[in-house]
């Protein structure tokens, strides 16, 4: 009876995340030995493995590769649920993977959002019929320039082979110098497009004379991909830890982003974010 | 001897089950993947309309049906006719999810502490996570600046709004205004909305309301008087803001945070995903295209946190003597 009894104990003490499945998360390490729960200490990853196996209340084991290439294969096989990826590693897996978290830095615009904006009687329908089209842009900075030309530049729209630039100085020249012909292509921040086509009265459509023929972001270069099968809860939880872990695991974060140096936070991506279109 | 050991097994069994059964739906830390739906059952959200009325109510609107097609759960949306409505609802566990602008998120911390915490917060395009407080005039009134409005009279929104009452009030003090003897006159308008009509119709000569979409130096695209405006109500040229506070910390989307884990950050995932995932989603959802969410926390919201407790003290000091606290 005693034994009976010392048997229904360890029962209950024992911890629930031992009857579920690892969630097995690939790291590039030059200690790249494959799934391994020793490989979190080996590699300084302890504080890490602990939160997400306390948030999971699943086993979480570290999987180490050589490459990117290796873990996105991995991924692709189902040897492990998240895995680095870049550009070059994700392509040949793309149908089985998608891109699902990526780094945002402390220093730069970020991934803002940018649409093009061509007049209706123009004719031009897609962002690469733009090649010589003279682009106008409200201004010269990271936000209003930069980001934008390089959404551009993913889907397919080479900025080299764009014809001169205009920069405006503010929007309202902006849509004029586009309306009067001086320029092709606005090409505007979400928040300078907003600002010129939301209206402030009634039915208003400030842009019904102007097409949109692109709205995107910048690609990334590198991501935490998950196969395309995930179950939603999982990957819903997984984005859900990783875009607070730099508020709610320091420690974690800093193991999770130690190869990138500068990254602020982690934000989900759409599945492409890898891509480029060349 | 038999008889003292099931006595013994009974009362383990017995202590056992009542300890499983004292458990609320956090403390078990047993709800996983697949068991959390049992215990939600279904998803409870609440808002006021916040800080812009209507266009807050509409894109939860869109919130409920994108978190049903995820949860599987029913979902239920509360409204609540004031500020105070959703942080009680918060605070007593009616609903497990809302939106509550930051001076009613620091009421409710205040009632509940941990039980509550902010999770989300929305960030422009440009990375902006804060909106400002606007001090309005009618464009045909002869107030420019805020020294115009000594003596006059001023509309706030409520006690708990942020940009409506608390901030403006704070940052009024730190430039070396007292708004309760600078101004003639203050009341309560009930809202951002009525603050805005209030002023057409000249029961004030100003209102403290939200001033969203922009920043004081690219001028502002959201807010009160931006929204009516697009209703037909009043006409935006017809108004002008003369002093702007901020920028003050988005409102927060805060969450129970004794529900299961797993529904946590199922609900934070998925809202954070939505602009990725399902971009048309999230514009029809009344949502600028390129703002996101990105998480938060209550130490996002110390400062304001603070100005509500300093407020709170400020009244209680300037009220006559002899007058019970109610």
């Amino acid at each position: 009876m005693i034994r009976f009894l010392a048997l229904i104990f360890a029962l209950i003490a024992l911890p629930v995340t031992a009857n579920a499945a690892p969630v097995r998360i690939g790291v590039v390490t030059d200690k790249a030995t494959g799934c391994d729960d020793g490989l979190a200490k080996k590699i300084g990853g302890a504080a890490f493995v602990k939160h997400l196996q306390k948030r999971l209340n699943r086993p979480i084991t570290l999987c180490g590769f050589a490459n990117n290439t290796g873990a996105m294969q991995a991924l692709a096989a189902g040897q492990v649920e998240l895995a680095p990826s870049d550009q070059a590693s994700y392509l040949p897996v793309r149908d089985k993977v998608r891109a699902t978290l990526a780094a945002r830095f402390a220093k730069g615009a970020g991934r803002v959002m940018a649409m093009a904006m061509v007049t209706k009687a123009s004719g031009r329908k897609a962002p690469n019929l733009l090649i010589g089209a003279k682009p106008i842009f409200v201004s010269a900075g990271e936000v209003t320039h930069d980001a934008p030309l390089a959404g551009l530049r993913a889907a397919g729209a080479d900025p080299s082979k764009l014809g001169r630039e205009i920069v405006a100085g503010d929007l309202v020249r902006a849509v004029s110098d586009l309306r009067a012909g001086k320029g092709d292509v606005l090409i505007v921040d979400a928040s300078h497009y907003q600002r010129l086509c939301r209206g402030d009265k009634p039915n208003e459509k400030p842009c019904e004379d102007l097409r949109e023929i692109w709205r995107g972001r910048p690609s990334v270069s590198q991501a935490l991909a998950v196969r395309r099968d995930m179950p939603k809860d999982l990957r819903y939880q997984l984005i859900s830890i990783y875009i607070a872990m730099h508020l709610e695991a320091p420690d974690a974060f800093r193991f999770a982003t130690q190869t990138t140096p500068g990254v602020a936070s982690f934000d989900p991506t759409e599945p492409e974010a890898l891509v480029e279109i060349r | 001897m038999v008889f003292r050991v099931r006595a013994a097994v009974a009362t383990f069994v017995a202590l056992i089950s009542l300890s499983l059964a004292g458990c609320d739906r956090a403390t078990t830390g047993r709800a996983n993947a697949n068991d959390w739906r049992a215990e939600v059952k279904q998803v409870r959200m609440g808002t006021t309309g916040g800080e812009e009325g209507a266009v807050v109510l509409g894109t939860w609107q869109h919130y409920q049906t994108y978190l049903q097609s995820i949860t599987g759960l029913p979902t239920k949306l509360y409204r609540a006719s004031d500020y105070n409505g959703i942080i009680q609802a918060l605070a007593s566990g009616q609903v497990d999810v809302g939106q509550l602008g930051p001076a009613a998120y620091a009421s409710l911390d205040a009632q509940v502490g941990p039980k509550a915490a902010p999770i989300l917060i929305q960030r422009s395009p440009e990375g902006v996570t804060g909106y400002y407080s606007g001090i309005l005039v009618r464009a045909d009134s002869p107030y420019r600046k805020i020294e115009d409005l000594r003596g006059k009279t001023i509309g706030y929104v409520d006690f708990n709004s942020t940009s409506g009452y608390l901030y403006p009030r704070w940052k009024l003090r730190s430039q070396g205004i007292d708004p309760d003897t600078f101004f003639s006159k203050s009341a309560i308008t009930g809202g951002h909305t009525q603050g805005v009509l209030a002023l057409a119709n000249r029961q004030f000569d100003a209102v403290a309301v939200v001033a969203s979409g922009g920043t004081p130096e690219t001028g502002f695209t959201a807010g009160a008087y931006h929204e009516l405006s697009r209703r037909g109500l009043i006409k935006v040229e017809d108004f002008r803001i003369i002093w702007t506070g901020g920028p003050i910390p988005n409102s927060p989307i805060a969450m129970r945070t004794d529900t299961p884990q797993p529904f946590q950050d199922i609900v934070r995932g998925a809202l954070a995903a939505m602009p990725y995932d399902d971009p048309k989603a999230w514009v029809d959802a009344g949502l600028n295209p390129g703002s996101t969410y990105v998480a938060t926390d209550r130490n996002n919201y110390l400062e304001i946190i603070a100005i509500r407790s300093q407020e709170i003290a400020q009244r209680r000091a300037s009220r006559p003597t002899g007058e019970k606290a109610k």
